[in-house]
């Protein structure tokens, strides 16, 4: 389907449209985080500690007196490009593992399908968090372990769609002509696939956001001073008695870029394919 | 039906097999000299050395790994290495608090998320299911642990009426297990409105009601029974979520579970802890899936497994 026509089914709904305006306006403020954020993100003023949201810090200031605000620009540069950098792993590893469990079936598929089932046996927050004890606690292993966890969606999902597509005509018709395994899967199948990844990767991102702010609350994932949403919400948790705003803004800014992904990536699911259900 | 309880239960050998086999290597696969990451960073020679006698990490795998497999069998999982105890009484203390917790919220999610569900899905389009459609959106954006804070500013410090943390009694289970019922709820809620939507539009509803049948009655007797059974596969779906936001639901209360036991003890290094941990919730995650699976079966004979 033509990009033109994905655009056009798209702006017919409404609330897919808001959730794509939310992603915009934390995209841009993630590029441009340095020129928009009116505060050094990680500059501490001891003096101005849990200070309310004022006319000149318009959500006030945190527990060392950092400009909360600024902080949640540059947390958003963080969230997003874990959220991609994750899902990317988890794509490069699941989507060849899912087409070659469907394409080739027989032992193939039955060892990739086990080593999927060994991985859904743990649930996904608990993976990501023995991965992260592992690999030690950093926000780049958080990352690579969210990716991790991720595989097994597309493996999944990719293998499904190829048992389907591999019986088509026009992919009989391409081994007839002699293209190989490979080729075919490539130039064939997976272009197939495309719709259906781009839509799960939208949701997956804003599971990926949350699991990321759920290891940093544990402190798991990112570490002091990074301004990760997460980990501002685990600091702030000693203050809510007296300053509730250092942890109500956090956790609203995470639950608005989260919900904008849900919105967009249902919104991409009806426009791409009504009938497709994930 | 009991080939295939036999069958699933074979199934879940390799699994469970390979599960213990993973969590063995965790513990070697941290980067460094296990000895002495555990013993940390103020550790003596000699206490590092202790460290990996104790642990026979001065032996061949194959030796260390028979000594673990043998005193799995015996339920013996080591030594905490911060209070000395035995691994499985340290899990066994908490295991009771993560699972009533754990109830509490199945109950809350399955109850509250049945009934908006069903109310939607008689009624679509009504201003209670375009409210309760919205709430569910949010339910499902909201990390649970800022929920849970959510709940302490508002119930404990503003209102007062109810503890911001720790275990023990009823009135310290309701802000933690209403924060983990969340995500299932909103879940729940939304596919119990697409099943009942669905099943109100079939032939023996409109049969039902040309019997007389009280709107009431057509619901609760023939819609409902037929419709929970997609909601159930949901429910079991829900369960991983479940354990996942257990471990965040318990840092925020400082309810004293299995999952605050982990993430501690990943923090401070203390591995024989997270190793029993680990292997625990990933078993009782393998079980819980296989009775979901078999309750299926039960509920619904169309189900066929060959």
């Amino acid at each position: 389907m033509s990009l033109l026509l994905i655009w056009r089914q798209l702006k017919r709904n409404r609330m897919a449209m808001l959730g794509l305006l939310i992603v915009l306006i934390f995209t841009l403020a993630a590029i441009f985080a340095h020129w928009i954020a009116p505060d050094d993100p990680i500059a501490m003023n001891l003096r101005q500690s849990v200070e309310g949201p004022s006319a000149e810090n318009l959500l006030g200031r945190d527990e060392l007196g950092r400009d909360i605000l600024s902080r949640l620009i540059y947390g958003a540069r963080i969230s997003l490009q874990l959220g991609l950098i994750a899902v990317g792993i988890g794509i490069a590893i699941g989507v060849p593992l899912g087409a070659l469990s469907g394409y080739f079936g027989g032992a193939v598929d039955m060892i990739i399908q086990r080593m999927i089932d060994v991985m859904l046996a743990f649930p996904a927050m608990l993976l990501a968090i023995v991965l992260v004890s592992i690999l030690g606690r950093s926000l780049n292993n958080a990352m690579i372990a969210i990716g991790i966890v991720s595989i097994p969606v597309y493996a999944r999902l990719v293998r499904a769609s190829t048992l389907t597509i591999k019986e088509m005509e026009y992919v009989q018709a391409a081994k007839a002509l002699g293209q190989t395994d490979l080729g075919i899967i490539i130039h064939q199948i997976l272009p197939n696939l495309l719709s259906p990844i781009i839509v799960q990767s939208t949701l997956q991102v804003a599971s990926a956001i949350l699991w990321a702010a759920g290891l940093g609350f544990l402190g798991l994932g990112a570490q002091a001073p990074d301004p990760e949403w997460g980990a501002m919400l685990s600091s702030g948790r000693d203050f809510i008695r007296h300053a509730p705003h250092v942890v109500i803004f956090p956790g609203l800014t995470i639950m608005a870029t989260v919900l904008g992904l849900n919105l967009l990536g249902d919104g991409l699911r009806d426009a791409l394919d009504p009938r497709m259900k994930l | 039906m009991s080939t295939y309880i036999t069958k699933r239960l074979l199934m879940i050998i390799p699994v469970l097999f390979t599960v213990v086999f993973l969590v063995f290597f965790m513990v070697r696969l941290i980067p460094g000299d296990t000895a002495e990451v555990i013993a940390g960073e103020q550790a003596s020679a000699q206490e590092i050395e202790n460290i990996r006698k104790q642990l026979k990490l001065d032996q061949p795998i194959h030796v260390q790994f028979g000594h673990y497999m043998s005193g799995l069998a015996r339920g013996d999982l080591g030594r905490s290495a911060r209070s000395k105890r035995p691994v499985m009484e340290e899990l066994m203390a908490r295991l009771p608090n993560t699972v009533y917790l754990m109830l509490a919220a199945i109950f809350i999610a399955v109850v509250v998320g049945v009934a908006t569900g069903t109310i939607s899905g008689v009624k679509p389009y009504s201003i209670f299911d375009t409210l309760s459609m919205f709430v569910a959106l949010f339910g499902i954006s909201m990390p649970v642990f800022w929920l849970g804070l959510m709940l302490i500013i508002y119930f404990s410090v503003n209102l007062g009426w109810l503890p911001s943390g720790g275990s023990g009694t009823w009135r310290h289970m309701i802000l933690p297990a209403v924060a983990l019922a969340t995500v299932p709820m909103a879940t729940i809620s939304r596919m119990t409105r697409s099943s009942v939507l669905d099943v109100m539009r079939q032939d023996y509803i409109r049969t039902a009601r040309a019997k007389g049948l009280t709107e009431m009655s057509v619901v609760w007797r023939h819609a409902l029974k037929n419709a929970l059974i997609p909601v159930l596969t949901v429910i079991g779906l829900q369960m991983g979520t479940l354990l996942g936001g257990a471990v965040l639901t318990e840092k925020v209360f400082s309810w004293n579970g299995l999952g605050r036991l982990m993430v501690d003890s990943i923090v401070a290094r203390d591995y024989p802890v997270v190793q029993g941990a680990v292997l625990l919730i990933a078993t009782s995650f393998v079980f819980i899936n296989l009775i979901v699976d078999i309750l299926y079966g039960y509920l619904d004979s169309r189900i066929r497994y060959d």
